[in-house]
């Protein structure tokens, strides 16, 4: 921001001639930083640019527009333009959240109209927390543990590290596969290392059943919910994710899976390497190139071109949206935040949504930037939010 | 009017306390820059008024605690302005399937950055017409700006035609002070200035 003024300062003095050698420098030094703000400061140096530019600037009639302003600051009701009256006709109207960074100035506060609708309710997101299911039914909570070695038998270790990951390292004996489940639960989210060095990360409501040690031909996982896979090379030994009727085989490459039972669909999206999909309605398994999503729906396999960020910025706290329906977004929030939502406006389901927000803000905060972006109004009562 | 600091603390203060007067202030100084900010990105002067109007407004109704100083108020208006767009940008794309004019691709954090810039740069150059003397701006901008005659203007204002000249006189030699190798744009800008 500090940096953001300083530079029009400096091409504006600039373009007065008025700049200082070390100014120059600095102003040098960023025109060569990219392609954008070399075009920037070389458009604004030229005469008809510029000239467009000022009278761009100045057919902006913000005495006029005041007018309006005023008229409608008077009114307690929001009036709505034309022309998005005229875009109702249009069944889907998209809505961009918030940018992320910018959500400094939602602190909750104790008063004011439309805060303190949401603000009463602070509830939390998620954090590191899961359960160990063994076979043997017995059940190890892993929250708040940290650099911890877990006994399991006579000899098998599993150990936490200092930031509460879970890791498998069995001896190489190690006999019979014993399954174990990891099991996530909402406003939960965590990491596992398998025996074989595959790394997972878990999102929240979600259960993971592996083998503590890997034996035989395959590499088998269970999957119910989402999980991105960063799978260790093994071209001996095929690892295989099996969810609900889809089969992800791969030899090494990282991917994420979403099998959600409350999502019609299961998405897997391939960021590198390549995996295969099958199922058993498929006469021939699917196979995924980077950058391409499969997603399985309604017993059908369609693949298309994705932007990967967005179906794996979850494991960098982020939650990342494109033209994604309310209830889907709404699904998404209600797992990480533990809360549950009701929309009581079925029109409200027509909307689209795309942006990106942080995930470890409180879930007031998430709500109240999107109040502010779009034209959605959340109510909490009794820890269910209420879109009207 | 024209004796209130944007930067003050009293100014903050009559914001948060809704002050309508303090409103207009704070319209008068972003309206251009914002305006033009959007119009950058989605091409289109009426909707980009109209999407600083619903901004403006809805600064209006909501909470204005959390903005410790004129920045950050700066800085939420444009991150609203941006989004904004963005929203417009993909509605469009949503009800025409043909339109594809912008690189959506282009508009990342960088290229918003430099329209901010640039609106900036050329709010700067306005900035000097702001600081004449309440007699002249207002004299440069009816003659200037609303294209006025002067006989016109001498006859609103109640003034002779002369005073409108020495006037118009006194602005030009002031801006051209003010602005340096810039002057000639304004030239350029107001015909016959």
């Amino acid at each position: 921001m500090k940096q953001r003024k300083e530079i029009h300062d400096l091409i504006a003095a600039s373009l007065r001639d008025e700049l200082s050698g070390e100014e120059l420098d600095v102003l040098r030094e960023w025109m060569a930083e990219n392609e954008h703000h070399r075009r920037l400061v070389e458009d604004l140096r030229d005469e008809k640019m510029l000239r467009d530019d000022v009278r761009l600037f100045a057919s902006f009639d913000t005495g006029k527009c005041w007018e309006r302003l005023a008229a409608e600051m008077g009114q307690r009701e929001v009036k709505k333009r034309s022309l998005l009256r005229k875009w109702i006709a249009y069944a889907a109207a998209a809505v961009v959240l918030l940018v992320a960074g910018a959500i400094w100035y939602l602190q909750p506060k104790e008063e004011g109209v439309k805060i303190a609708e949401v603000a009463p309710v602070t509830i939390n997101p998620g954090e590191t927390q899961a359960v160990l299911v063994l076979e043997d039914g017995n059940v190890l909570p892993l929250k708040g543990m940290k650099d911890t070695t877990i006994l399991i038998g006579e000899r098998e270790r599993l150990t936490i590290d200092e930031s509460g990951n879970l890791k498998y390292q069995l001896t190489g004996n190690s006999q019979m596969p014993s399954f174990h489940t990891l099991r996530v639960p909402r406003g939960g989210e965590y990491k596992i290392v398998l025996d074989d060095g595959t790394e997972v990360w878990m999102n929240s409501a979600s259960e993971l059943r592996y083998p503590a040690h890997f034996t035989g031909d395959m590499r088998k996982v269970e999957l119910v919910g989402e999980a991105y896979f960063h799978v260790a090379h093994d071209r001996e030994h095929p690892f295989v994710v099996v969810t609900r009727g889809v089969d992800v085989r791969v030899l090494g490459t990282s991917f994420n899976v979403s099998a959600y039972p409350d999502e019609s669909a299961v998405t897997t999206t391939l960021v590198e390497g390549s995996v295969e999909l099958d199922a058993e309605e498929l006469g021939q398994a699917v196979r995924l190139s980077p950058g391409e999503q499969g997603v399985w729906e309604n017993r059908r396999m369609d693949v298309r071109q994705v932007n990967t960020k967005l179906y794996t910025s979850w494991i960098k706290d982020r939650f990342s949206f494109e033209s994604e329906g309310l209830e889907t977004v709404l699904r998404r929030l209600a797992r990480w935040y533990n809360v549950d939502f009701r929309i009581e406006n079925p029109e409200m389901k027509e909307k689209f949504f795309s942006g990106t927000i942080p995930k470890y803000e409180d879930v007031s905060k998430v709500l109240k930037v999107m109040e502010m972006t779009t034209n959605i109004s959340f109510e909490v009562k009794d820890s269910v939010v209420i879109i009207q | 009017m024209q004796a209130i600091d944007i930067q003050s603390e009293e100014f903050l203060e009559s914001l948060r306390l809704g002050k309508q007067e303090a409103f207009q202030v704070l319209f008068e100084a972003f309206h251009k820059p914002l305006c033009f900010f959007a119009a950058r990105v989605v091409r289109d002067g009426e909707e980009a008024e109209d999407i600083v109007q619903e901004v403006f407004l809805s600064f209006w109704k909501m909470e204005r605690d959390g903005f410790p100083n004129i920045k950050t108020i700066k800085t939420f208006f444009y991150n609203s302005v941006q989004n904004r767009c963005l929203n417009y940008l993909r509605d469009l794309e949503i009800r025409d399937r043909n339109y594809r004019n912008l690189n959506r691709e282009e508009l990342d954090e960088d290229y918003f950055l430099c329209q901010q810039i640039r609106a900036e740069v050329i709010a700067e150059l306005f900035e000097a017409i702001d600081e004449l003397p309440e007699k002249s701006k207002e004299i440069f901008k009816k003659s200037y700006i609303d294209g006025q005659e002067d006989k016109k203007i001498a006859e609103e204002l109640g003034i002779s035609l002369n005073t409108i000249k020495t006037q118009k006189q006194r602005a030009k030699s002031y801006l051209r002070v003010r602005l340096g190798d810039l002057f000639v744009y304004v030239g350029m800008f107001f015909p016959g200035f």
